[in-house]
C-alpha cells in the first residue's frame, strides 16, 4: 500500500481530526451493521476498525465526498469485509452468520448492572429478545440493528444499506412484528396462551 | 371473549427489552481511534486495536505518530456524545489479555 507522505509520516492535524470526527460519527451504526451481519461482538468491533483502516488509506477520497455520501462509502466497506468474513469462516464452517445462542454480553447483563437476582428474569427476556433477533431475515435484522445499535433514523439507515427510508422502516416494522411474535411464541410455551392473554399466573399485563 | 392486550403497551415492553438488548450487546465502550501502524500505543485501547486493525500489513516502523496523536486519540474514550465512556476499572477483554 502507499499513503501520500504526510499520511505516511502520521498524518496531518486536520486528517487526525476528520478521521477522528468520522469515526465518532459512524462507528456504532457500523458496528450495529456488522453485529447484524456476523453475530459477534469482537468480530464486529474488529472489522469496525478495519473500515477506518480502509478509510485512512483513502482518506483523500473520502474527505473529497459530500458529507452524506461518506457514509455510503464507508457501509460499501462494511459490506465488502463482511462478505470476505463469510468466505473465511465458510473454510471452517457454513457461510450464513453465526447464530449463536446467549452471548457472553448477555449473559453477563445482570453483572453489568450489578443486578443479581431482581433482574435475572429480565436478563431471561433479553437473551431470548436476542435469540429472536439473531432469527429474523437479513434485511430485517439489519434494520433492526442500524436503527437500535446503531441509534440511526429510517433515512440513516437507508443511506447506509442503500435502501430507501420507506423500505427500512418497513423491514423495521416487520422485524418488530416477528419479534413480538416470537416472544409471545415463547411466553405460551410458558405458560401463557399464544392470543397473549394469561393462562397462568406469570400473565403480567396480559387479558383484561 | 378476553380481550387482546393493548398494543401501545406491547410495543412499550418490546421498546423496553430493546433498549436492555442494545446495552448488552453494545460494547462498554469503542476502541480508541488507533492509527494504523501503530501497536499498543493507547494502553489497553491500543493492545485491542493491535489484535485488530494494525496488524495487517502497517509497519510501524515506517508509519510513526507521536504521543501527542494518542493522546487526542485517547479522547475519544471520554467522548460522552453516545453515552460510552470508557470506566476506570474496565477489566481487560480477551483480545487485551491475548496481546499483552
Amino acid at each position: 500500500m502507499s499513503l501520500p507522505p504526510r499520511e505516511a509520516a502520521g498524518g496531518s492535524a486536520p486528517s487526525r481530526a476528520f478521521l477522528e470526527d468520522l469515526y465518532r460519527a459512524e462507528r456504532r451504526g457500523l458496528f450495529g451493521f456488522f453485529w447484524a451481519r456476523l453475530g459477534d461482538r469482537e468480530e464486529a468491533l474488529d472489522l469496525v476498525q478495519e473500515v477506518f483502516e480502509r478509510a485512512w488509506r483513502h482518506l483523500d477520497r473520502v474527505r473529497a465526498l459530500p458529507a452524506d455520501r461518506r457514509r455510503a462509502w464507508l457501509f460499501a466497506c462494511a459490506r465488502r469485509l463482511a462478505v470476505d468474513r463469510y468466505r473465511h469462516r465458510a473454510a471452517v464452517r457454513r457461510a450464513e452468520p453465526d447464530i449463536q445462542t446467549a452471548s457472553a454480553a448477555l449473559a453477563a447483563l445482570g453483572q453489568r448492572d450489578g443486578i443479581p437476582g431482581a433482574r435475572a428474569e429480565r436478563a431471561e427476556d433479553v437473551r431470548r429478545l436476542d435469540a429472536a433477533v439473531r432469527a429474523l431475515p437479513a434485511p430485517e435484522r439489519d434494520a433492526l440493528a442500524l436503527m437500535v445499535l446503531g441509534g440511526m433514523n429510517s433515512r440513516q439507515a437507508g443511506s447506509a444499506l442503500g435502501l430507501p427510508p420507506g423500505t427500512v422502516r418497513y423491514h423495521l416494522l416487520r422485524a418488530r412484528r416477528r419479534l413480538r411474535e416470537a416472544l409471545a411464541g415463547d411466553a405460551a410455551g410458558k405458560g401463557v396462551a399464544g392470543d397473549g392473554t394469561a393462562a397462568g399466573p406469570r400473565g403480567p399485563g396480559r387479558g383484561a | 371473549m378476553v380481550r387482546r392486550p393493548v398494543r401501545a403497551a406491547r410495543d412499550a415492553g418490546l421498546d423496553g427489552l430493546l433498549r436492555d438488548w442494545a446495552r448488552a450487546v453494545l460494547p462498554e465502550a469503542f476502541p480508541a481511534l488507533a492509527s494504523p501502524g501503530v501497536r499498543g500505543g493507547a494502553g489497553a485501547a491500543g493492545a485491542k486495536t493491535a489484535q485488530g486493525w494494525t496488524g495487517r500489513g502497517w509497519d510501524p516502523l515506517t508509519q510513526p505518530l507521536g504521543p501527542a496523536f494518542w493522546a487526542a486519540m485517547d479522547a475519544v474514550w471520554s467522548d460522552a456524545g453516545l453515552g460510552f465512556a470508557r470506566p476506570a476499572s474496565r477489566p481487560a477483554g480477551p483480545s487485551d489479555r491475548a496481546a499483552v
